[in-house]
């Protein structure tokens, strides 16, 4: 019989496990385990409002330690998971202490790319992930200041964005020719550089990184081009890379992540993964995923919990995604998988609010709105549709 | 303290004290209220916190704004009471405010 649950990591997606073991009616014990030391947080602000510091961090939490305490599921905080040992069902914490388990549901989350470039080591050289990593990028943003962002995709551009109103001069690096290449449409991602340019902030397309220069702190940031970028302060935001030494340690497959059925379950009975540590096949029966956002972090977290009880599955929904710039919203809807080729189109003035369409034989895969929340709504019941007519402009 | 009561359909009943300037969703998630996934986080950008307000509460929460109004269309069992939690503001003249958690969410 199913009396414990532990599960690893209290990002979103484990404080969500837990929670929602409680609301499918698990009276047995729920522990939930996290390598920070407070209590679980929204990480999507942290390149936003926190970074600007319009949003105070308490406000980050989803709840209050009371309302775990209440909801009697117990904290283990600021304590990392050493080992997991799926034969003697238990979990080997950094103070010597073991907690055994029924059930493990593993949400370990992605950690930062680092870069190992020459100079790496330097100070003011950040990455993005935490509430600490907030904070202490923010004390380095004083007006004036030279922050270069390496990495145009969603995280880079945000905080790129937020650096700019709070008066830091900022350029952002980016390797490919193209800024989001992997997660927007060119038309998107073309309005979303130009977007940036008008607002002050210098983008270097096609630029590697080769290495950091200065003394004890980065001074500069030196191109594979041969040019250097003079920063006081860089952040890394390359990208995340699935936390899965634990799991792989403990004979679990991996592959891009740990590897799981729709479920959450991985190749070990009675252990799940859920959020942006799981490379999950799809419902649907297609290849496996692994998407770093709110909405997968969730929605795989109450499947899990489901399958964990043997209750239904809930149904599956249209994956979507959102960015903040500039204090304007992009939302997404749906996903267009790598190398499969679209007809885009747009709705709006690409200079202004706009919706591009993202379309593969007259399938309707994707629609990103940027401002026009309208098409991002309407979207989510239209993706997957054949002939989907545009909206009138 | 702004008390707050919630209805789940299968007519229990929890009381919950919310505070001035907490949204409604917040006081639900706080509390652990079944039933209000609130899955993007209170950005208005899904309808996964959707409850219904009872009728005598319906003129002081006020009704939806239009884009509230197109997310609630997301919404299983949508209706002329529905609102978004996690738009509402709590103020001292919604203590005692009552609403119905839905059967189900829109993705649930």
């Amino acid at each position: 019989m199913l009396q414990s649950v532990v599960i690893v990591g209290a990002g979103q997606a484990g404080a969500e496990a837990a929670m929602a073991l409680r609301q499918f009616k698990f009276a047995g014990e729920i522990r939930l385990i996290g390598r920070e030391a407070s209590v679980p947080y929204e990480r999507p602000p942290l390149s936003k409002g926190f970074l600007t510091g319009d949003v105070a961090a308490e406000r980050l939490c989803f709840r209050t330690a009371d309302a775990y305490a209440r909801a009697n599921i117990e904290l283990i905080l600021g304590r990392e998971v050493r080992a997991l040992d799926p034969a003697e069902r238990r979990v080997l914490l950094d103070n010597g202490y073991a907690v055994t388990f029924d059930a493990c549901i593993l949400a370990t989350g992605s950690a930062a790319r680092r870069l190992d470039l020459p100079g790496a080591e330097l100070a003011n050289i950040f990455v993005l992930r935490t509430i600490e990593d907030a904070q202490q990028l923010r004390r380095g943003l004083v007006p004036g200041c030279r922050l270069a962002v390496i990495g145009g995709g969603y995280l880079g551009l945000e905080a790129a964005a937020s650096a700019r109103k709070l008066g830091a001069s900022v350029t952002v690096i980016e390797a490919l020719p193209s800024l989001l290449s992997r997660s927007a449409s060119p038309l998107t991602a073309d309005a979303l550089c130009r977007l940036h340019r008008r607002s002050g902030i210098e983008i270097l397309l096609g630029e590697a990184v080769k290495g950091f220069s200065g003394e004890l702190s980065v001074e500069s940031v030196m191109l594979a081009s041969g040019r250097a970028v003079a920063a006081d302060l860089v952040l890394v935001a390359a990208g995340g890379v699935a936390e899965t030494a634990l799991a792989q340690d403990a004979g679990i497959d991996c592959a891009n992540g740990i590897l799981t059925d729709s479920d959450g379950r991985t190749n070990i009975d009675g252990i799940y993964a859920v959020g942006d540590c799981a490379n999950a096949a799809q419902y649907t029966g297609g290849p496996h995923r692994r998407l770093e956002s709110v909405q997968c972090a969730v929605q795989q977290a109450r499947r899990a919990a489901a399958a964990v009880l043997g209750l239904p599955r809930p149904a599956p929904k249209v994956p979507y995604f959102w960015s903040e710039q500039f204090g304007l919203k992009l939302q997404i809807a749906g996903l267009v998988e790598p190398g499969v080729s679209t007809r885009d189109e747009v709705v709006g003035d690409l200079d202004g609010d706009f919706a591009v369409y993202r379309f593969s034989e007259d399938v309707l895969l994707a629609v990103e709105a940027f401002n026009r929340p309208r098409d991002f709504i309407q979207a989510q019941q239209r993706i997957g549709m054949r002939d989907a007519a545009l909206p009138a402009a | 303290m702004v008390n707050v009561h919630f209805i789940q359909p299968d007519s229990t009943r929890q009381s919950v004290e919310g505070s001035e300037g907490m949204t409604l969703m917040e006081t639900a998630r706080e509390a652990g209220i079944p039933g209000i996934l609130a899955e993007c986080g209170g950005g208005a950008i899904c309808s996964t916190c959707h409850v219904h307000i009872a009728p005598e509460w319906i003129e002081k929460v006020g009704t939806a704004p239009e884009m509230e109004q197109m997310l609630l269309e997301l919404a299983p069992g949508k209706d002329e009471s529905s609102r978004l939690s996690c738009q509402i503001v709590l103020t001292p003249e919604l203590d005692g405010l009552t609403v119905t958690v839905p059967e189900e969410q829109s993705d649930y």
